[in-house]
């Protein structure tokens, strides 16, 4: 009985050997999203680490009166999936977003932030996830606008104001 | 040891999502200085791009020959958005006397000495610091005096005597 068993097993083990299939060998890769968005057109810039190109807004000269404000086009640049999004979540610890000078007697300055498509243009909240485009995009024309508005106070003290704002980038 | 490799392969991606820098905004605005000065409040009105004096006018009244003209004086009122001050400058329109006088009908020069702050002699064309800060143009500040030379005992030909003067308000 023992010999028909063992005999079985081989058996078994050979039918095994000779069905099995052709050998298999499975490459696999993930590509990361990435982004990189920037006031000008962006791409000719290399993915990689999802980054934000810094620059500069600038009011120049305001009276007290005026009502300056400053429209930035937006490119992204990104390899995310058609169902994935390019987010933009600026940040300013320091200043809140409002410019600010060094003379103590002044007060700062508030600002509005917007950003959308041109002419719908929302206003969001420093800290808030913004987001710019859905799917890949090649960063060579504009997906929206940011819009930055000081509101200047009638007795508003003359002075050079400023703030840097913190830009981060997600490619999800 | 496998488990050691997963935790370092784990670590590796959370490194590389905090690795990216974030980009910045700077912005940047320079608010410039302007003033509106009077000799009453000039509180209510808003500052602008033009530098302002508010037009005025310096009634002495009549008086007859031995009765002499009483001086009159007046303080100043300033507005500003200038953390570094104010400060004026008077000077005949041209065509009128050089040293302030009032001119009659007939030519006739009547004198007029201008004090500032005081006892201080001004003499037309000096320029005068009226605050060396911002001010909200409600209080009064410093004097400016208009003291017609004494006609008492003279001969001055009865009539109308006057003279235009120019008020330059500049911002250090």
């Amino acid at each position: 009985m023992k010999k028909l068993l063992s005999i079985a097993a081989i058996s078994a083990l050979l039918v095994t050997g000779m069905n099995a299939d052709d050998g298999t060998i499975t490459e696999t890769l993930e590509v990361l999203p990435s982004a990189v968005v920037g006031f000008t057109d962006t791409s000719a810039l290399a993915l990689g680490e999802d980054d934000f190109v810094s620059d500069v807004i600038n009011f120049a000269d305001s009276e007290i009166g005026d009502t300056p404000s400053v429209t930035q086009a937006i490119f992204v640049n990104t390899n995310v999936a058609d169902d994935n999004t390019v987010t933009m979540t600026i940040t300013d610890g320091v200043n809140l977003g409002r410019l600010h000078t060094a003379d103590t007697d002044a007060v700062d300055i508030d600002m509005e932030y917007k950003y959308g498509a041109t002419g719908s243009e929302t206003v969001f909240e420093l800290g808030d996830a913004v987001t710019l485009t859905t799917g890949a995009n090649d960063g060579s024309s504009s997906v929206g606008n940011l819009i930055a508005t000081p509101t200047i106070a009638a007795n508003q003290l003359a002075g050079i104001y400023s703030t840097v704002l913190n830009v981060a980038i997600k490619a999800n | 040891m496998k488990k050691i490799i997963c935790n370092l392969f784990l670590l590796s991606l959370l490194s590389l999502n905090s690795v990216a820098d974030d980009g910045t905004i700077t912005i940047t605005g320079k608010i410039l200085p302007s003033a509106v000065v009077g000799f009453e409040q000039v509180d209510a009105i808003a500052l602008s791009s033009n530098d302002l004096f508010k037009d005025a006018t310096i009634d002495f009244g009549s008086s007859e020959l031995e009765g002499g003209f009483d001086a009159v004086e007046k303080n100043f009122y300033v507005k500003s958005n200038n953390p570094n001050g104010v400060t004026i400058k008077i000077e005949p329109n041209a065509g009128e006397h050089s040293g302030g006088g009032l001119t009659g009908e007939n030519g006739e020069v009547i004198g007029v000495n201008y004090y500032f702050d005081g006892l201080n002699t001004y003499t037309m064309g000096d320029t005068i610091t009226l605050t060396e800060d911002a001010s909200d143009g409600s209080t009064e500040g410093k004097s400016f005096a208009f003291a017609p030379n004494n006609t008492s005992g003279s001969s001055y030909q009865a009539g109308i005597y006057d003279t235009l003067l120019n008020v330059t308000i500049s911002l250090p």
